[in-house]
């Protein structure tokens, strides 16, 4: 045990920098951040006051980093911090905590709350409390080739099965292509629609593309449960198959977490930039509308509504792209009350959905999506994460909420004008 | 020689310098202990503007995001009312700007006296409700412990002395002020030491939530 608390507090202490020690300094401990917080407001119990759930990071950072904590640790006045304690916070840095990132945008003092605990994390996997989904999860990454283990025959029969309906090619490791894509696993066995989706608006755009048999996975669990071994392990399957493949660049999925990954955290994981450029679905979509390369016919004229997933928005920059894509394809179109940057959280992000014994509070927080959804009572939920997607479907379920929910590429996809011309 | 008269000149001379030199000098370590951490260079190619919107931070954080008042009216009010009223007696009264004109040779224009009188009194008046969410409030007493009580205590000392003193309102005037000076000597004392640091590395973290969320065009 001992062994295994001492590699948790190094792994803190290597994530202990200059933002963390003016992070630590400025908190005057106000508690604006459990208002921003959607697992304090649905449950108001102040243990789920963002700011706490780092104290024995908090408390480290005192005791070895500041010249008055030393002080106050050798005179016995700043506890040290043990096994126990790390044991004890585990629930709260990994069960209420989706890494949301509402919390680092209201603290008047600007503290990255989340960036803190996506830190925390590091040194909670390194003590070894973990929730066991994460690590079985890692585990079968590391092994196969997904989290959910050996993917690629299921993905090669989605890929078969796409070709058969459009009857366009999707070629497996073709180098010197523009695009190299990769999926979310959550896409490849619940929302494998987004490949025919891709190949009809590739095709359309005369974008060349194909997927990578030995990195296709976009998932990243190391992100989630705060490894940056496990990370960098998984990341660079991704990086080397792009640049074997010598494309122009990668596309991220709808995935959350996955842009992260790959897109924010992948060369600080990899120690180096890419010579590929990395991409989220929507910026290329965006990117295809403004050049003139998407052409749409039609317009969905049911209502329509808009979730924003908290790592491609919040913390990903993603926000004004899929609102030019929903102004494209959605004649009624209505956006909930905090959407955009402030938008709330489906409750599943950053580990918390894969978290077995967190599922009653994930529950309870999706109250707040109910909540805003309920108010503007739309036909149709659109969102470009497979993970919220999931999220926000299962939740559904358990309020009797009927309301259908698309990623944002298959919708745009819906009103793609592919037809050949004279057709 | 009169016993207040001698607190007051010592209050202000040695006792004064050694407080100064303390605030000085521990807001100096703490910085360097904060910096000298260092940052590793972010290789993900930037999708926005980190250092301008680092520094389009410091200031815009000042200002609530829309919706959030409410849930927490207490603390945002008492916060906002508490630090412009502190500043507003510290750096408007005459007196003060004397004081700075003499050291630094800055000056500028003083405000009227019921203005900063009334600022004084408003920000006694927050202090006492962030006192009372510190007490009643259950996220605020989840985080609160002895070094809150101790700052917002000797925060709002210098306000009440100050005011007692100006107005002479009790007491021996020449004593009043000497308890004044004291409080400021006591605030600039433990400020090194306590949260009243944030209001120096506020310019740090706020840099930085800003440059971190610019590198990826994300709002902050």
């Amino acid at each position: 045990m001992t062994a295994s608390l001492e590699r948790g507090l190094n792994a803190l202490r290597e994530q202990i920098d200059a933002p963390v020690a003016s992070f630590f300094t400025s908190c005057v401990h106000c508690g604006l951040c459990a208002e921003a917080c959607v697992f304090y407001r649905e449950t108001e119990d102040p243990r789920y006051i963002p700011i706490r759930k780092l104290d024995p990071m908090r408390r480290l950072w005192r005791r070895e980093f500041t010249l008055f904590g030393r002080i106050g640790a050798m005179l016995g006045l700043v506890r040290p911090v043990t096994d126990a304690d790390l044991g004890e916070w585990e629930t709260l840095v990994y069960d209420s905590c989706t890494l949301c990132g509402r919390c680092t945008l209201v603290c008047p003092v600007g503290n990255d709350i989340t960036l803190m605990i996506r830190k925390m994390r590091e040194g909670m996997s390194a003590a070894g409390h973990t929730p066991k989904e994460l690590i079985g999860a890692a585990v079968r990454h590391v092994e196969t080739n997904s989290l959910m283990g050996n993917l690629a025959p299921a993905l090669r029969a989605q890929v078969k099965r796409s070709v058969a309906e459009t009857g366009i090619d999707i070629g497996f490791d073709q180098p010197g292509v523009d695009y190299m894509v990769i999926l979310s696993a959550q896409e490849t066995m619940d929302y494998p629609e987004i490949l025919s989706s891709m190949a009809r608006i590739f095709k359309k755009a005369g974008i060349s593309w194909t997927i990578a048999s030995d990195g296709f996975e976009a998932t990243n669990v190391g992100v989630q449960i705060g490894s940056r071994d496990i990370a960098r392990i998984l990341v660079a399957r991704v990086v080397e198959a792009a640049e074997r493949l010598g494309v122009k660049g990668v596309v991220s999925p709808e995935c959350g977490h996955a842009y992260q990954a790959l897109r924010w955290e992948g060369p600080n994981l990899m120690g180096r930039a890419f010579n590929f450029e990395v991409v989220h679905i929507v910026e290329l979509l965006d990117r295809l509308r403004a050049e003139g390369k998407l052409p749409t016919k039609g317009m969905e004229s049911r209502r329509v509504t808009f979730h924003d997933p908290c790592q491609i928005n919040r913390r990903g920059g993603i926000d004004r792209e899929p609102r030019r894509l929903m102004a494209l394809v959605a004649s009624d179109f209505v956006e909930t009350d905090d959407a955009g940057a402030m938008n709330w959280c489906c409750g599943g992000g950053g580990g918390v959905g894969a978290n077995e014994r967190a599922t009653k509070l994930r529950l309870t927080a999706f109250k707040r999506k109910k909540a805003q959804l309920e108010k503007v009572n739309p036909d149709k939920l659109i969102t470009m994460c497979a993970y919220c997607h999931h999220t926000i479907e299962e939740a559904m379920e358990e309020y009797h909420m009927e309301i259908e929910v698309q990623g944002l590429t298959d919708f745009v996809a819906t009103y793609l004008d592919d037809e050949p011309a004279g057709a | 020689m009169n016993p207040a008269f001698t607190l007051f000149m010592w209050a202000r001379g040695p006792a004064f310098d050694v407080a100064l030199a303390i605030f000085a000098a521990g807001i100096t370590l703490r910085l360097v202990e904060m910096v000298v951490l260092g940052r590793k260079t972010d290789l993900a190619p930037a999708k926005g503007h980190p250092i301008r919107q680092g520094l389009a931070t410091i200031f815009t954080r000042s200002i609530p995001r829309p919706g959030l008042v409410r849930f927490a009216p207490g603390t945002y009010l008492g916060g906002y009312v508490f630090h412009l009223g502190f500043f507003a007696a510290f750096l408007l009264f005459a007196p003060h700007i004397a004081l700075i004109r003499d050291a630094l040779g800055l000056s500028w224009p003083a405000a009227n006296r019921a203005i900063v009188e009334s600022a004084t009194a408003l920000a006694v008046v927050a202090a006492i409700i962030l006192f009372f969410s510190r007490v009643m409030d259950p996220v605020r007493r989840a985080l609160t412990g002895f070094e809150d009580y101790l700052v917002l205590l000797l925060s709002v000392l210098p306000l009440v002395t100050g005011y007692v003193a100006a107005n002479k309102l009790f007491g021996n005037p020449e004593m009043m002020l000497a308890v004044h000076v004291l409080s400021v000597d006591a605030l600039l004392i433990v400020f090194p030491f306590t949260k009243l640091m944030h209001s120096v590395s506020f310019v740090f973290s706020r840099y930085y939530n800003g440059a971190i969320q610019g590198r990826k065009g994300a709002e902050s």
